[in-house]
């Protein structure tokens, strides 16, 4: 067997390029009926090529490549598109993509990426240029497209060169709020919220061929999507949209129910699952290649991360995981990832709890992140080394979006937290005064987490609201940094969605 | 005078078969053995001792312990006491001694017509030979490396040509079998491992739950090569697990390019290679 390994052009882009130092390539190799298998090669210039070890013959091989550092992080993944029969009579060519694990939010006036692949110090932070602005972004399961929506269109974004593919973009009936691709890459399913909303489905070979259009099916108010190969496998790809859903910040008395219908991407019109919990439900996602689906129920007495067979009996909701208020879902492989939040206490504040389950609730893991905290830093005072600066831990904090990276080293969420300081009174020239004023605020920020210890490696501010009452002696506050954070230069944003490239969401 | 040089070497090997090989390489420890020379006012192949070092140094597991290292050591005393000697095998083990090593390898050069060169190895504790070689040499015939590497390897244990290597595995997870080789060599943690160096090793680690690692080292002679295998949980297949509906098999007829360009009879399993990369044909 030959791999070919296709690179970016860009040394930025480029797992063999610039700020990433190439010290092992891994071919991960899962055969059907047999544990996944890990081949690893120490090399640091792939000039003379490599030897990745032996293979069975076997049909279906599924096969990835990751490249790491010397630290073993990961700075390039790839897989093949689809699987791949080995056979003992022949030499088989495959050529797999390898990329960075970019992380890709939008929310801003640009898509912002997050490159996973550099260790601290390193400039991690780029941008992507596309008009209109992306609302939601996914890359493809070869790892080769990005797929935008924003207000009213669709379109490609390369991987290499992280810039508008040349082809027309597919206009769409209305504004979305996600978009998710079939696994074989050959549909985009996009979400379309309120009364009249629905979801549209473009075909991605069309939008090459520039003949697409989006077929969109109107179903109410779509607050997510996601895809699955078909039931049984034959059959044309599933279209799933969750109806209803629950915003992560809901109050739970006043939550309503959610349900998650499927259709085929064959015949959308026409539904052929319902799955309805009765519950109110903030995220689901579908495994790609049978059917079993994944929800979060933050508002569920227990047990809120949820499972259910949307084929073999969509009425069984089985728990899978307790994890405080889970908002965000994510599949890989067989795991289900997602993140939650314990909410502060009297003396705590506001922190991220990151779970994942097998989905026969095997190899149960829980990560609780560091207690969430901003800072205000005071501009009352000019003189060196003068200043004052408030730490708040947070009251809430609401996981927006989450992804996993290839490899499940690291994953990356999207939060919003609330901050809120008490005012401080103290005593100048005898009389007792109010210093430091009663003060709230919202930030916004992208994190990513060492899946192994929980530890945030990577913080974007991407937006900071503060907010202070005006009657204190010191009345000039800013939002300033907490050690490890970066924030977004000017202008903030609130990030809406998050995608990692090869990564799962 | 090539009959004379003929006779002499053969009566020469009968002594050297008749000595019993009784040193083996340390498992462990690398053994010393000085290399001096012991010239019986002979000027011919200059600097034997200092060449039979040297390729004692690139092919052996020994510790060589030179002339020049002696002389640096001990001043031109040794020179002196091994002329003192005159060859004689319980004076030149003191000298051995005194060196701190374990053998002396004391190459004689002398002429009878022809050029005599002898090999000795002599044990620097028990005070006797334990192998020696000799040779009639041509007069101004040096002897090249292969054939000096010849001598070397009939006056010195074959094991002493073995040469190590140290593979030092450092997994993240404890109670993995390790196999290097295809020897089982127990679980992690575990104590750095010697090998035959240099030499390409197959490494596996594994255990139950997770991702098996596969890697394949070259480890070169008297080097640490280490092996940080991460192995991941491994999650039983979709396919086996009670959720899945019968959809099992292959996901979809995707994009990947497959191409039939060459045949192989390996009924079980194939090669995987990677063409170069990084260069200009790969971009994309």
């Amino acid at each position: 067997m030959e791999i070919t390994f296709l690179l970016p052009e860009s040394a930025e882009l480029s797992p063999i390029g610039t700020n990433v130092t190439l010290a092992e390539v891994a071919l991960v190799t899962d055969v059907p009926g047999e544990s996944p298998q890990r081949f690893s090669v120490p090399i640091s210039d792939g000039s003379n090529g490599l030897n990745l070890g032996r293979l069975p013959v076997a049909d279906g091989v599924r096969l990835s490549v990751e490249l790491r550092a010397p630290s073993q992080r990961l700075i390039g993944y790839g897989r093949s598109p689809s699987p791949v029969d080995v056979v003992a009579d022949g030499v088989i060519q495959i050529e797999i993509r390898l990329r960075r694990p970019f992380a890709y939010v939008t929310g801003g006036a640009e898509i912002a990426t997050y490159d996973a692949a550099l260790e601290p110090g390193f400039p991690y932070r780029g941008a992507i240029s596309v008009a209109p602005v992306p609302l939601a972004a996914v890359s493809t399961f070869a790892g080769d497209e990005l797929v935008t929506v924003s207000a009213n269109e669709l379109r490609l974004v390369s991987t290499s060169s992280h810039t508008p593919m040349e082809f027309s973009p597919v206009p769409l009936a209305q504004a979305p709020n996600s978009v998710a691709l079939s696994p074989d890459d050959q549909f985009a399913i996009i979400g379309h919220g309120g009364a009249t909303g629905g979801i549209s489905i473009v075909r991605l070979a069309d939008v090459r061929g520039e003949t697409a259009a989006a077929n969109f099916i109107p179903m109410g108010n779509v607050t997510g999507v996601d895809a699955s190969m078909g039931v049984p496998d034959e059959d044309p790809p599933l279209a799933f949209a969750l109806i209803d859903g629950i915003a992560p910040d809901v109050e739970c008395a006043t939550a309503g129910t959610s349900s998650i219908v499927g259709v085929s991407v064959a015949n959308p019109s026409e539904i052929v699952l319902t799955v309805a919990p009765g519950l109110g439900v903030s995220d689901f996602a579908v495994h790609p290649v049978s059917d079993a689906m994944a929800l979060a129920a933050p508002c569920a007495s227990s047990w809120n991360v949820k499972a259910v067979r949307h084929h073999a009996d969509p009425t069984d909701i089985i728990d899978l995981q307790e994890l405080g208020r889970a908002t965000r879902i994510a599949i890989v492989n067989d795991r289900v990832w997602s993140v939650g939040v314990q909410p502060s206490s009297g003396t705590t504040g506001a922190r991220l709890i990151v779970g994942a389950v097998g989905f026969d609730r095997t190899g149960v893991t829980v990560l609780e992140l560091p207690e969430a905290e901003e800072r205000a830093l005071s501009r009352d005072f000019t003189g060196p080394g003068q200043f004052a600066e408030l730490a708040m831990n947070a009251d809430a904090l609401f996981p927006l979006d989450l992804a996993v990276l290839p490899g499940e080293g690291h994953v990356a969420v999207l939060t919003r937290g609330f901050y809120h300081g008490n005012e401080v009174v103290g005593t100048i020239l005898g009389i007792p005064t109010l210093i430091v004023p009663e003060m709230t605020i919202t930030a916004f920020e992208y994190q990513l987490i060492d899946a192994g210890s929980g530890t945030p490696v990577q913080r974007v501010r991407t937006m900071c609201d503060l907010d202070w009452s005006h009657d204190a002696y010191l009345d000039d506050f800013a939002c300033t940094t907490v050690p490890g954070q970066d924030i977004v230069p000017n202008p903030e944003f609130a990030p809406r969605h998050l995608s990692v490239l090869n990564g799962a969401r | 005078m090539i009959p004379i040089r003929a006779a002499f070497a053969a009566a020469v090997a009968a002594v050297a078969l008749a000595q019993p090989i009784a040193a083996v390489a340390d498992k462990d420890a690398k053994r010393s053995i000085a290399i001096l020379e012991f010239r019986g006012g002979s000027d011919a192949v200059p600097q034997i001792g200092t060449r039979a070092a040297k390729l004692l140094r690139s092919k052996s597991s020994l510790r060589i312990v030179d002339a020049e290292e002696a002389r640096t050591a001990k001043g031109g005393r040794v020179d002196a006491a091994i002329a003192k000697c005159g060859g004689e095998a319980r004076c030149v083990a003191g000298v051995g001694r005194v060196l701190g090593v374990d053998e002396v390898l004391l190459i004689g050069v002398s002429e009878f017509g022809d050029v005599i060169l002898t090999l000795q190895r002599i044990d620097v504790k028990r005070r006797r030979v334990l192998s020696r070689v000799a040779e009639a040499l041509a007069p101004g015939q040096d002897p090249d490396e292969e054939t000096l590497a010849g001598y070397l390897r009939r006056v010195l244990p074959k094991e002493d040509f073995v040469r190590h290597g140290t593979i030092r595995i450092k997994a993240n997870v404890t109670g993995a079998h390790v196999t290097i080789g295809g020897e089982q060599r127990g679980k992690t943690p575990m104590e750095p491992q010697r090998v035959i160096a240099p030499a390409s090793y197959d490494i596996s680690v594994d255990k139950a739950g997770y991702v098996g690692f596969r890697a394949t080292v070259d480890v070169p002679p008297d080097a640490v090569v280490q092996v940080r295998p991460v192995l991941t949980r491994a999650n039983d297949a979709w396919y086996k697990k009670w959720w899945v509906a019968a959809i099992a098999g292959t996901v979809v007829a995707g994009a990947v390019t497959v191409a039939i360009v060459a045949t192989r009879d390996d009924p079980t399993d194939v090669d995987v290679n990677v063409p170069p990369f990084g260069g200009l044909a790969t971009f994309r």
